[in-house]
């Protein structure tokens, strides 16, 4: 009777042991299951939200008149460059800067100031294919490990310039 | 007998109630962690509101640029940026829907720096999360056009 009621013991003792365990890896994998789950959608949507960003740039930044260049827009003094003209001047000055200079320095301020004072690195890149595919503009503020991308192509006759630029970081 | 069963009685007790504990520990823990992922959850959501209210004001017929009633996409009309503020102090209601609680600036970059207050409603906030996108601000007095950034700050 007394051994009867032992082994009852053992076997309930034993039960017990074994629901505990199940209740431990049910946590366990839980706590998995909670960590793992959660990072995929955050990088999807900063990386989709990096290539809108560097496309609305583009697209901005190139319809932009250059006052002090004839009144030209970006993209125009951009197809200068592309064609080899980037050389010419942008008024009667002779003092004055030339295409190339001006395209780089308007560049240069409107993405130092919006991407640069936010804290993106960027990195631009324009080239021709009139130039044998050459770089004619080119501007890169920091290194750039993983990045999003926008391109802008630019038609010229004959050929095309394309202007590339990448966001670094995300 | 009798101490031998209290004893073993006892024994299961301890066993129960230090597992009770380390479940409650480890719960404890689940919960925090729960809690700092639902704040971060909170604070992108919120970013993200201020990105679709700031593509909602791009998109504004009362804002955008057209031409020839062909709109432009990414485009401010500059002699409409200056006049909104006061449409929407007189249409509070109308652009509440749009905006809720938010300020949004209009800010010129190039060629020359200037800023717009377009929207301004604020409240008592937990959480304020800034983005900004580009647009081009057309001037229609010299016909060009500029660049420049529109900031949503948006407050929940």
């Amino acid at each position: 009777m007394y051994l009867l009621r032992l082994n009852k013991k053992k076997g309930q003792m034993e039960a017990m042991g074994l629901a505990i365990i199940v209740l431990l890896i049910s946590v366990g994998f839980l706590f998995a299951l909670k960590f793992n789950m959660g990072t995929t959608h955050k990088s999807v949507r900063k990386g989709y939200l990096s290539s809108e960003m560097s496309s609305n740039i583009l697209s901005a930044m190139l319809k932009t008149t250059i006052g002090k260049c004839r009144n030209y827009s970006l993209t125009q003094l951009y197809r200068f460059s592309a064609s080899g003209q980037g050389g010419m001047k942008c008024s009667d000055d002779p003092d004055s800067a030339n295409v190339s200079e001006t395209a780089y320095n308007a560049t240069f301020i409107m993405l130092n100031s919006t991407l640069t004072a936010s804290g993106r690195v960027f990195v631009l890149n324009a080239t021709s294919s009139v130039l044998g595919d050459e770089s004619f503009l080119s501007i890169q503020t920091g290194s750039c490990r993983t990045r999003k991308s926008a391109i802008y192509p630019i038609p010229l006759n004959p050929g095309t310039a394309v202007v590339q630029l990448y966001l670094c970081g995300d | 007998m009798k101490r031998k069963g209290q004893i073993s009685m006892f024994e299961t007790i301890t066993v129960l109630f230090i597992f009770m504990v380390l479940i409650a520990l480890s719960m404890i823990f689940y919960f925090k962690a729960q809690r700092n992922d639902v704040k971060k959850m909170i604070r992108e959501s919120n970013r993200l509101e201020s990105v679709n209210i700031a593509e909602r004001a791009s998109f504004l017929p009362e804002l955008r640029c057209s031409f020839s009633n062909i709109a432009v996409i990414n485009c401010i009309d500059l002699l409409k940026a200056e006049k909104f503020n006061s449409l929407a102090s007189d249409e509070a209601e109308i652009y509440y829907d749009l905006f809720r609680f938010s300020n949004i600036t209009l800010k010129q970059v190039y060629p020359e720096e200037g800023e717009w207050e377009l929207y301004y409603r604020a409240s008592n906030y937990t959480y304020k999360s800034e983005t900004w996108i580009p647009v081009s601000i057309f001037n229609a007095s010299s016909s060009s056009f500029n660049f420049g950034i529109l900031i949503v700050e948006s407050f929940s």
